[in-house]
């Protein structure tokens, strides 16, 4: 039947029901009525082009019209000096190696929690989402206390062992090794789901051909994951074009430059030219839309393979046998490096009184002074409150959005869903910086009061993690058999009827996924949060930033333990809330 | 009345099915006269699809992959959309493309049992079957107790009743399936669709399957648009088949009909076994046709449209056939030389390759046969039993 499934495309019914009765000839056609599906779509469609097309517009306006009309000046002040190939250089070379990083430790560690019998899975599982609860800007810095020239910890003991440091946190090299890191809980939540999903009859028939591990491997498993590693890898290079926090905090001491620091430079200087900014924020949106659409990993995943059909399988775990104790051993090497060492530099830090270099004096000097002082920091406690109740409510917003938009985008045959994919997509190539200073520019002229409040905020992260959340909902819903959605509708069941009672549930983990990464990522937002944040709208990311950029790093350490510990409770909250409701959560 | 009337529906693909196609049917955009790029080439799925289904019938759509037999059902059920043609349920139109006429899935009063059973996974047994009526309570207005009566009695005549609160992915295929036919029956509706519903079963089931299968339908009087590749399930379940190929129906008829008059090359081949020889028309006289072959002239009394001189195709099923030693044969009676190449026991039958004059021919004689591989023999069809078609007519 291969031929006949590929013929037979889904076409989900896209007009009004006629009334039931014989229709008499003469050509009547019925009156077309727009149905609760098409009202819906439409109000989709105009809040996601609202969310998406006006910070871009207003980028566009700045960049290329100043008082006199029309001018490219923007781009001879942005691009015009030597420098400037450096800095594209850098921010590919930095792009790249860090989604290297990600893409290869976020697969292996995706697919020893997915298919294999890797000791201590809940273990694995846990540690390999940590750095996602680590804000960028927490990570960095904690590398900064591990590795950092003559202050870090681990380097300064290397300098006593070698004369210099064979590591440093400062640098291109440190920039990437960090963000890798940093990115990849990212692939691995990509991953598992993928290898979750795969039919593991296509691996054993493999194996009973003849193949060896190594070749089901990279004939078989990466062959059939290959869409959502395509789709993963384009995410985490764009990520990469657009992190902001470690390039700022790692390369800024060595003067390495990259598209982002760039920007927030010609936004810190003084004049501030918020039209060479946003050349160079262009310069990054032309390079991530070639990737995104060049790659075609842009498209919403339509072209994954559907794997959740009427029928089910078990998936049986791929024995590591003797292989065991080595991986086991790696995986804690690994985490070690990216989790563990950070988490406890944050710790100590924030438990000394002052910043100096651990030993048994310092240990036992360690008291509880940073976190007094925190409890000191103006704003403190509504800050808080303020970043939990917009980080729920952004990302509430977000997954109901995303989730109706992936629907029309991924079942319907609606008129203009390619256009709605695209746009849902166009924030992941819109800096964060970008989109602060467009909704700036926006709220600050409209009649819309909603600058320097709480709002403003929902309204950049819902913008922001719309690309997120799609994938989410997307690739939650492609792995449902059509067949579920069209048994419901053949049996007597409207859209909205559909939706809501066969198409919802069988998602919701994939929704709740989403849900609680947006809550995650929003959380710890900052790059689009410092421009639109204002006195009486203060979060903790900005907070922390601030209170970096005054070195107080005592404070810093001991607020990133907070924000680490609240986001934990997040986490824990909501799992226990999916299981309750009888939804397992895959994150 | 007849319970489902389709007629003249066309459906052809474009643009992104066209992918999946053999490189040539992608033609590449075609200019019309004016030179601006014409529609984008199709390629045609349904062609002219004809057909009626009476009440309490079985009607099977019958073919091999991609002959447009479950476009054809799908566009019943709404889940496709011809480009032309009429579809009515009863006395309802529910698809004219002439007069834009397009009810929804959910407006059809329909139901369907898929091929992969699309049991809802997150619902257990109860709630799959109860959905139907549930979604439909604007019109039913049934009370809870109502709704689980007719649940149970839709369970028990699948034979689930005890399986109620059970989680559906907990049931064997078996029982999904007999899931998804209780979920088609919960609503008592006055047509179901059936689309390959028991392919994905192993063969011992499929058989005792098809058995409840005709039971349940003859018990309920049911009428049914049945769609399947396989012959044996069609032959066994259906008051008629219609047999399709290339988006065509081809012939329609009773199971009978089908099997032993099939009107062209495809349907003997595609359903049962048939030998086909060639041959020329040599006299037609009465219901007898004599046709001259390789092997010797042949009789027929089973022929249509002849005349003397056609070119012609001969069809012989292999039981037809009776093997006789040369020895024992008599004079004038029907049927070719042939030597006997192979043979396997069946257990039920013997089957033979035989070669008749460079044409391999299959037999299928009674166990009571052998020792013949390597001899020749005469193999006896009766005139009634030698179908012939004109390649001229």
């Amino acid at each position: 039947m291969v031929s006949e499934t590929v013929l037979v495309r889904p076409e989900p019914p896209t007009q009004t029901p006629v009334p039931p009765e014989p229709i008499g000839g003469s050509g009547r056609r019925p009156r077309w009525r727009p149905t609760s599906k098409h009202i819906v779509y439409v109000v989709v469609l105009a809040v996601v082009a609202y969310l998406v097309g006006t910070p871009i517009f207003y980028l566009l306006w700045g960049t290329f019209f100043d008082e006199s009309g029309f001018t490219l000046d923007a781009f001879r002040r942005a691009f015009g000096s030597p420098s400037a190939l450096h800095t594209v250089w850098n921010t590919i070379v930095f792009a790249v190696g860090s989604a290297a990083i990600a893409v290869v430790l976020g697969t292996g560690l995706a697919y020893l929690q997915a298919r294999t019998d890797v000791p201590f899975k809940g273990l694995l599982f846990a540690a390999s989402l940590t750095p996602l609860v680590l804000p960028p800007v927490v990570y960095a810095i904690s590398w900064v206390f591990l590795y950092g020239g003559d202050v870090g910890i681990i380097s300064s003991f290397l300098a006593g062992i070698f004369g210099s440091s064979p590591v440093d946190a400062y640098g291109l090299g440190g920039m990437i090794v960090a963000a890798g890191l940093h990115t990849v809980p990212l692939v691995f939540l990509f991953m598992v789901p993928a290898f979750k999903a795969m039919d593991p009859s296509l691996e054993e028939a493999a194996r009973v051909a003849g193949a060896n591990w190594w070749t089901v491997m990279r004939r078989v498993t990466l062959q059939v994951i290959r869409p959502a590693l395509a789709s993963s890898t384009v995410i985490v290079l764009v990520l990469g074009l657009e992190s902001f926090e470690i390039p700022v905090i790692l390369g800024e001491t060595k003067g390495v430059e990259v598209f982002t620091s760039r920007i927030y430079f010609l936004m810190h200087g003084y004049p501030t030219d918020i039209g060479a900014a946003g050349a160079v924020s262009i310069g990054i949106m032309l390079l991530a839309m070639l990737l995104m659409y060049g790659t075609g990993a842009g498209g919403s995943s339509k072209k994954e393979f559907q794997t959740m059909t009427g029928k089910n399988f078990r998936p049986s775990p791929v024995r590591l046998g003797r292989a065991k104790g080595w991986v086991g051993a790696g995986v804690g090497l690994y985490f070690l490096f990216s989790v563990i060492l950070p988490v406890l530099a944050l710790l100590y830090v924030s438990l000394s009184p002052f910043y100096r270099t651990p030993s048994w004096e310092s240990l036992a000097a360690m008291d509880f002074t940073n976190y007094i002082e925190l409890a000191e920091v103006r704003n403190i406690f509504p800050a808080t409150m303020n970043t939990i109740v917009v980080a729920l409510v952004a990302a509430t917003i977000t997954m109901i959005i995303t989730t109706l938009a992936a629907w029309f985008v991924v079942r319907s045959t609606m008129f203009g869903r390619k256009l709605l994919d695209v746009l849902t997509l166009a924030p992941l190539v819109i800096p964060g910086l970008v989109l602060g200073l467009g909704m700036m520019s926006v709220y600050l002229r409209s009649p819309i009061p909603i600058y320097g409040t709480l709002v403003i905020l929902v309204v950049a992260y819902v913008t922001r993690y719309l690309p997120y959340g799609m994938r989410y909902s997307a690739s939650a819903m492609t792995q449902i058999g059509n067949e579920l959605e069209e048994a419901a509708h053949v049996n007597g069941a409207k859209w909205w009827t559909t939706f809501r009672r066969i198409l919802l549930p069988l998602a919701a983990p994939g929704i709740l996924s989403g849900w609680i990464f947006v809550v995650l990522v929003s959380f710890r937002e900052l790059s689009a949060t410092v421009l639109l944040a204002g006195p009486k709208s203060e979060v903790l990311s900005v907070i922390l930033f601030r209170q970096y950029n005054e070195g107080t790093f005592g404070v810093v350490a001991a607020l990133s333990i907070v924000m680490i510990a609240i986001l934990c409770a997040i986490i824990g909250i909501s799992y226990s809330v999916g299981s309750r409701f009888g939804t397992k959560v895959e994150l | 009345m007849s319970m489902l009337s389709v007629q003249h529906l066309q459906k052809s693909f474009e643009g992104a099915a066209r992918a999946a196609l053999p490189s040539d049917a992608t033609g590449a955009i075609r200019t019309n006269g004016a030179g601006r790029p014409a529609k984008r080439e199709s390629v045609p799925v349904l062609t002219d699809v004809t057909f009626d289904v009476e009440p309490g019938e079985v009607f099977t759509l019958l073919g091999p992959s991609g002959c447009g037999k479950s476009t054809t059902l799908r566009s019943i059920a709404g889940l496709e959309t011809p480009d032309t043609g009429k579809i009515k349920i009863g006395d309802r139109t529910v698809f004219s493309g002439s007069d834009g006429v397009r009810l929804d899935p959910n407006h059809r009063g329909l139901s369907m049992v898929f091929q992969s059973y699309a049991i809802w996974p997150h619902l257990n047994v109860f709630k799959n079957v109860s959905f139907p009526l549930e979604v439909r309570q604007r019109e039913l207005k049934l009370s809870r107790k109502q709704i689980a009566e007719k649940v149970e009695a839709a369970l028990h005549a699948v034979d689930l009743g005890g399986y109620i609160g059970r989680a559906a992915t907990k049931l064997s295929g078996g029982q999904q399936q007999r899931l998804a036919l209780a979920r088609a029956l919960v609503t008592e509706p006055e047509l179901i669709l059936l689309d390959e519903p028991l392919s994905n079963l192993d063969a011992k089931l499929r058989e005792s399957m098809r058995m409840e299968l005709k039971r349940l339908q003859q018990h309920l009087g049911l009428t049914a648009v049945y769609v399947t590749h396989d012959q044996g399930e069609a032959l066994a379940l259906s008051s008629r088949i219609a047999v399709m190929n290339q988006g065509r129906i081809v012939q329609v008829g009773t199971p009978r009909e089908i099997y032993t008059s099939p009107n062209s090359l495809f349907v003997a081949q595609f359903v049962g076994t048939s030998n086909v020889l060639h041959g020329a028309v040599q006299s037609v006289e009465g219901d007898i046709a004599r046709v001259e072959t390789a092997a010797g002239v042949i009789s027929s009394r089973s022929w249509r449209d002849l005349s003397v001189g056609d070119r012609a195709i001969l069809l012989v099923r292999p039981e037809d056939f009776t093997v006789i030693d040369l020895d024992n044969m008599m004079d004038g009676e029907n049927g070719w030389v042939g030597r006997i190449d192979a043979g396997a026991y069946l257990g039920e039958a013997v089957d033979y390759i035989a070669d008749v004059a460079g044409s391999e021919i299959r037999l299928r004689v009674n166990p009571s046969e052998h020792g013949r591989v390597g001899t020749e023999a005469f193999l006896r069809v009766a005139p009634e039993h030698v179908h012939v078609l004109s390649l001229d007519a």
